[in-house]
């Protein structure tokens, strides 16, 4: 994604988050993409930011002029894919709830 | 220049007294180490509950429901406020029992809100609960709210109604600065207050220069699933078990309940995070699943961490500091302020206006742990 996207690009298609409300975020005083998730779900979907991270970053210095390493990218929170819940379950449990 | 108020800490507390002063038409600052909700208000459940409280926070946590009524309005954003009710859940009969004896005590006070649900009808409203659970208490107007939604509310409203929020500006203490002020050390410089109030979270003891307060530091752990089929309306908590549960309108389902994760750098507000533990988001899960045995095959997305003050007797320190003239304190809301920021923010604000509230916030005022007597030159440092 290059600096021109318009405002009604889709930026997080997990969350529906457009490049204008990431805008807006940033209107108000924020300028790391940890807080831009904070505010716009961006990056809180099934995939987990994996599509929008780089295109938040970039975006996000486009409109500061900080460089993309300054910027930083989205916190990678565990588990880095969706796992089942019963794969975090002593295996003791697990065979009483297939019962 | 000297503001009217300066709030040390941009969570929902400090961020909802911030709005409210205002409306009374104050200057209000608000000072925060790190970036606002940093950490208990987005790592919070988001539940707004009036079930299960202890006795002393029953009053606050009814009042703050009929403001979370009409608090998108008031701040003019979406807060993700539904009034879904709340139910805990007994697995057992020694359960019930104690959820019959709640139900008596509270009765005893005049308060009418909590009922007892029948294993029957339990089976009818969360026909996915485990066979053996054997009833629940109830509130049918509790709910639960957005914590990300209602902090951005809060931030946008304070912003908008000119509030002045310096983010990334650590507090080093506070000192007695003459007749009727404050002055408060900070990395940017000094800020000079009228009234100063403790909105600090889990470093609001770090602000009373007591050690005899035993504030306790904890690493909530939070969980949230892929969207699952829509199987539960109300927030769940179970009797005997750490956990809080609830499905959100995209069908995720959000795990909390209290099992912690690991502290880093705990007592610098600016550098402390809370590390996971894979053990304890299993046992957080095990409790889910022992009650609602089909989230097994539900699959976890994200799990986070944020740090919170837990008081040794589970309540807030809400209240005028005893020692320092013009500093109030709100922090210490041990894992349950959530629901009741909207209001504490009225009441403090209030008080600030007016002088109002003493009474109301005396239950919870900082003397019960026999501190913040007349005391020391430097009434307060970093600890």
């Amino acid at each position: 994604m290059g600096v021109h996207a318009t405002d009604d690009a889709l930026i997080c298609r997990c969350e529906n988050v457009r490049v204008a409300d990431v805008l807006a975020a940033l209107g108000t005083g924020i300028d790391g993409p940890n807080r831009v998730k904070a505010m716009t779900r961006c990056g809180m979907g099934p995939c987990q930011g994996r599509i929008c991270a780089n295109p938040l970053t970039r975006l996000i210095a486009a409109e500061t002029g900080w460089s993309p390493d300054t910027v930083g990218a989205l916190r990678i929170r565990p588990p880095l894919k969706p796992v089942l819940l019963m794969d975090y379950l002593a295996p003791e449990i697990v065979p009483e709830l297939s019962a | 220049m000297t503001v009217d108020v300066a709030i040390i800490g941009g969570g929902l507390i400090g961020l909802a007294t911030a709005f409210e002063a205002r409306q009374h038409g104050l200057s209000v600052q608000v000072i925060e180490a790190a970036n606002c909700g940093r950490h208990a208000s987005s790592a919070s459940a988001g539940g707004v509950r009036s079930l299960n409280r202890h006795m002393a926070e029953i009053p606050l946590a009814r009042a703050a429901l009929d403001l979370w009524r009409g608090l998108a309005e008031r701040l003019g954003h979406d807060v993700g406020f539904v009034q879904s009710g709340q139910m805990r859940l007994a697995e057992d009969v020694a359960g019930m029992a104690a959820f019959e004896a709640r139900i008596a005590r509270l009765a005893d006070a005049g308060w009418t809100h909590e009922r007892l649900s029948s294993a029957r009808h339990l089976r009818v409203r969360l026909p996915d609960s485990a066979p053996h659970c054997r009833g629940a208490l109830v509130v049918d107007d509790d709910g639960f709210a957005d914590p990300l939604a209602t902090l951005h509310a809060y931030r946008c409203a304070c912003l908008a109604a000119g509030v002045t929020l310096s983010e990334g500006c650590a507090v080093h203490g506070v000192v007695r600065a003459g007749a009727g002020a404050l002055a408060i050390d900070t990395a940017r410089g000094e800020i000079r207050a009228r009234h100063v109030v403790n909105c600090a979270g889990a470093w609001g003891g770090d602000l009373v220069a007591d050690e005899r307060i035993a504030m306790r530091t904890a690493a909530l752990q939070m969980i949230v699933t892929a969207p699952v089929a829509p199987f539960v309306t109300p927030v769940i908590g179970v009797h005997g078990r750490k956990l809080s549960l609830k499905q959100t309108d995209t069908g995720a389902v959000v795990i909390g309940g209290a099992f912690e994760g690991h502290l880093r750098h705990a007592r610098d507000a600016v550098a402390a995070r809370g590390d996971l533990d894979p053990g304890r988001i299993g046992a957080s899960l095990a409790n889910a699943v022992a009650v609602f045995p089909h989230l097994a095959q539900a699959r976890i997305l994200r799990a986070w961490s944020g740090l919170e003050g837990i008081m040794p007797d589970g309540l807030p320190v809400l209240g005028p500091s005893g020692r320092v003239p013009g500093l109030i304190h709100a922090f210490g809301f041990s894992a349950h302020g959530f629901a009741l920021a909207p209001l504490v923010g009225r009441m403090v604000a209030d008080h600030l206006h007016s002088g109002a509230g003493v009474g109301a916030m005396a239950p919870f005022s900082v003397a019960r742990f026999g501190t913040d007597a007349p005391a020391r030159q430097k009434e307060m440092s970093d600890a």
